[in-house]
């Protein structure tokens, strides 16, 4: 599952350097490395809520999630917003606004990686809870500004 | 069911009815809201309330008074085309057989609605139903997809719902006030449904809000 995981983090990261600035190879890699944070981040959550949480499993999580988080602003190049010509809910004030959109991407590695430094010592949701609530927040704070909102 | 004039009241819907629909009448408003307001600790608990209200309409369904047990106003297609020729002759008092169609509509809607959101998870992953650990993340965001969509397919129900109480309200029938006080003039010659005692409510309502709160749990004690 998890090498599985990796191999798709990757081919998502390969392609980004192939890609340059083609919307078309650029969008669909952000997409598909935005939709590994989310499967790695409710495999966190799903832990935190479990009877018996995985503490190994929540250690590499998280360590997964720090990884992916600190490749965020990776996916977001010049070229790659509405203008594109191809379908994306990135706005445009990504690339207008950069000093404040680059201020959260900090933000969201600076919560991921309080939160994978948390889960290396320790396993209890009552000591990971509010960090992964911090991951959370970092990622709704970029999403209700950056991102246009699909029903 | 004509002959108001002059006809006395009959008790039609019983407390436990009433309070199910105007609680949902509530609720199904605020999921809405606190789903649009990012207030998703809310949204779940009212999803859980609205499980327990729905769960408890189902048991009340079969064991409740007469004018609320599906036995008494669902009809079959010959029945229901009966009612829309005016072939019908005197009904019970309550839902019609086109009304107890759209009751059901409802309530089926919302219970999809319900199990969706148990399952749904967002976009990052961070706010989910109890019971979205047992599936996966795609899958999760794809019920979620539907959750969104059938939303609309309620209101839409919900619409249809209150434009047959104002077609009736034009034509002197005040729905509304009958769900609101439980009793309706009915012609002299009608038989008072049958009321369901009230320990019989609780014990519906204390299996119902037992069940909610074990899928609320995720399943576990």
């Amino acid at each position: 599952m998890r090498q599985i995981s990796f191999a798709a983090l990757l081919a998502a990261g390969a392609i980004l350097l192939a890609a340059a600035v083609d919307p078309h190879v650029a969008i669909p890699a952000r997409q598909m490395g935005m939709k590994q944070v989310g499967r790695t981040f409710k495999g966190i959550n799903d832990q935190l809520h479990a009877a018996a949480p995985d503490a190994k499993a929540l250690k590499e999580g998280t360590e997964q999630l720090d990884k992916l988080a600190k490749q965020v602003p990776g996916w977001f190049p010049a070229g790659s917003g509405p203008d594109s010509g191809v379908k994306t809910s990135a706005k445009a004030s990504i690339w207008t606004e950069p000093a404040d959109f680059h201020a959260k991407a900090v933000a969201l590695a600076a919560a991921t990686h309080a939160l994978a430094e948390g889960a290396k010592h320790s396993g209890d949701p009552a000591v990971l809870t509010p960090l992964v609530r911090q991951v959370g927040g970092a990622c709704k704070a970029c999403h209700t500004t950056y991102k246009t909102q699909d029903s | 069911m004509a002959a108001e004039e002059g006809s006395a009241p009959v008790r039609l819907w019983d407390a436990p009815t009433r309070l199910v629909h105007w609680a949902m009448a509530l609720l199904i408003p605020y999921s809405w809201w606190t789903a649009t307001h990012d207030q998703l600790e809310r949204h779940r608990l009212s999803g859980y309330i609205l499980l327990g209200l729905l769960l408890f309409r189902l048991i009340w369904g079969a064991i409740g008074s007469g004018p609320s047990r599906f036995a008494t106003f669902v009809r079959g297609p010959g029945g229901v085309v009966r009612y829309l020729r005016g072939e019908s002759g005197a009904a019970p008092p309550g839902h019609n057989p086109l009304g107890g169609w759209s009751v059901l509509a409802m309530l089926a809607a919302l219970a999809a609605q319900i199990g969706l959101g148990l399952f749904a998870v967002d976009e990052d992953g961070l706010e989910s139903g109890p019971l979205s650990y047992l599936i996966d993340f795609d899958t999760a965001r794809w019920l979620a997809g539907i959750h969104h969509k059938l939303f609309w397919v309620i209101v839409a129900l919900v619409a249809l719902h209150i434009g047959a109480i104002l077609f009736y309200l034009a034509r002197g029938r005040n729905l509304t006030a009958a769900m609101v006080t439980g009793r309706m003039r009915a012609g002299a010659d009608t038989e008072a449904p049958a009321m369901a005692p009230l320990w019989r409510a609780a014990l519906a309502a204390t299996i119902a809000a037992a069940i909610a709160w074990f899928v609320a749990s995720g399943l576990r004690f």
